[in-house]
């Protein structure tokens, strides 16, 4: 597993983008999901996945949709039209810092 | 493991407790415990809610999530405050200039013009101010 050193600062684009692929997904979704996706590697701890997701619905990015289940409320995430685009921004972005980071961590032979 | 509202009302209570004020936070957090609890296997309730406490990192992660939550809030909140200031600044700097030239010209009601100046920059703007701060020095100590 990555230390949080290293993923603090590519969660929000994770979560952003995953949310945007699925259409709506909710908080416990998106820790098991990413989790899967990446065979365990990237653990997004419950601390950091609702502060990011409050910060993204505050900013209009993502907006919620509440479905009852029995005496609790689960609160579906989805990303909004203004989103979208961030979304967009964000993967350009971070596909660019990969590049980059390649750069330096596997330099081509000259 | 299934849940009974026994149990639900249980976690709901709990986050009450160790300080979960926020209903989105608490909404949030209430799915997210039952839904880990839900998807093991093991019937023991008490067992499961601590080993989802253990996974938020205890009941002091809870208070850090408020008071993320609260910071988020007043940072909207100071923003706002901010975003009226500027607004009846700049009114308030329009009033004084048409003030000046209404006086320059000998024209009437220049005084009027000066007196809502202050008045709003009094009544308005002052409080705005203070409101604004007093928020961030409860947050601070909160």
């Amino acid at each position: 597993m990555y230390s949080k050193e290293l993923t603090k600062g590519t969660l929000q684009p994770i979560i952003l983008t995953l949310i945007n692929e699925k259409g709506r997904m909710y908080g416990y979704e998106i820790t098991q999901e990413v989790k899967k996706m990446t065979s365990g590697k990237i653990d997004i701890s419950e601390g950091a996945l609702y502060p990011i997701l409050h910060k993204l619905e505050a900013k209009k990015v993502l907006e919620t949709e509440k479905v009852f289940i029995g005496k609790r409320v689960r609160k579906y995430y989805k990303v909004t039209k203004e989103g979208k685009k961030m979304v967009a921004v964000v993967t350009e972005e971070i596909n660019d810092f990969i590049e980059t980071l390649s750069l330096i961590f596997n330099p081509k032979p000259i | 493991m299934e849940l009974t509202e026994k149990h639900i009302t249980f976690i709901d209570n709990s986050l009450s407790l160790y300080g979960v004020e926020s209903k989105d936070l608490k909404e949030d957090l209430l799915d997210h415990i039952c839904t880990y609890i839900e998807n093991q296997d093991s019937d023991d309730f008490n067992m499961l809610y601590q080993q989802a406490l253990q996974k938020f990192g205890g009941y002091a992660s809870f208070q850090n999530l408020q008071l993320e939550t609260n910071h988020q809030k007043l940072a909207k909140q100071i923003i706002t405050v901010n975003r009226l200031k500027f607004s009846l600044g700049f009114l308030v700097i329009v009033l004084s200039v048409v003030s000046l030239v209404f006086q320059m010209m000998q024209w009437p009601y220049a005084n009027a013009w000066l007196l809502a100046a202050i008045l709003i920059s009094v009544l308005f703007i002052l409080p705005a101010h203070f409101y604004a701060n007093y928020k961030k020095s409860i947050h601070k100590y909160s």
